[in-house]
């Protein structure tokens, strides 16, 4: 087992980020609402770094789900970085994000 | 070297690091560490693990010319390296310029594992399974394969 101390680190970091998933659904949110199948629009290289961050972080501070699903949200948003069209199946992937931060929350 | 995904169960994924395979992680002390890592969320965690581990000499570098500039000045021993840095550059490419130094032990701990492929003298270690244990095993790996060179 963790010591008490290392656990509360890890907590900390774990509270931290989900102090910026809420800014980054909000950001996707309207992202993908203003350009949901033409090009990028300004700003989504950040908004990709920012749920690749995310998807690689959430599961080493104790949120995996977020991790699953924000993986698979950037698998299907990566033709949308490029220019083109996310691809299909993005707003049920979106819609999986939202509930496992919600869930991740509690 | 690729390190398995296991289990996901976060219950079983403890994250105690200083013992691996019932042994204190001793070599430690003295040793120079470079973390190569954009994101601030797994750079800090990576910090708090190496320092569990007993690292005290630890500098971190968020970009690729920051990497290429922090190792020669720094000389790491060991190196935990991201290979996507975003805007900051590659990761691969940052080790491969940086790390003239013979004998550096190389963890790349990335969500891309399938990128390091290559990298025969390095330890992947894929970012969602991240743990304190983990890594420590993967460290010793990467130490035991700079030995054998």
């Amino acid at each position: 087992m963790a010591s008490d101390a290392l656990e509360d680190r890890i907590r900390q970091i774990r509270l931290r980020l989900e102090g910026r998933l809420t800014d980054l659904i909000a950001d996707l949110d309207a992202a993908l609402a203003s350009a949901p199948a033409g090009a990028a629009p300004e700003g989504a290289f950040d908004l990709y770094t920012r749920l690749h961050n995310v998807s690689g972080s959430a599961g080493p501070v104790g949120l995996p789900e977020v991790g699953d699903a924000a993986r698979a949200l950037e698998e299907l948003l990566t033709p949308w970085l490029k220019g083109g069209p996310a691809l299909d199946g993005w707003r049920e992937a979106f819609g999986g994000l939202k509930a496992a931060v919600a869930a991740g929350s509690r | 070297m690729y390190m398995h995904l296991q289990d996901r169960d976060s219950k079983q994924r403890a994250v105690r690091a200083k013992v691996v395979n019932g042994q204190l992680h001793a070599r430690a002390a003295g040793q120079r560490v470079l973390i190569i890592e954009d994101d601030d969320i797994v750079a800090d965690l990576l910090a708090i693990y190496v320092s569990d581990l007993g690292y005290t000499n630890v500098l971190r570098a968020s970009t690729e010319s920051g990497a290429v500039a922090a190792t020669a000045e720094f000389a790491p021993d060991l190196i935990l390296a991201d290979v996507r840095l975003g805007e900051g550059g590659d990761g691969i490419n940052a080790v491969r310029l940086a790390n003239k130094k013979t004998g550096t032990a190389l963890v790349y701990i990335t969500s891309h594992p399938q990128l390091t492929r290559d990298e025969s003298k390095a330890v992947t270690l894929p970012k969602a399974d991240l743990t304190g244990d983990r890594l420590a095993q993967a460290i010793e790996a990467a130490l035991l394969i700079r030995f054998v060179q």
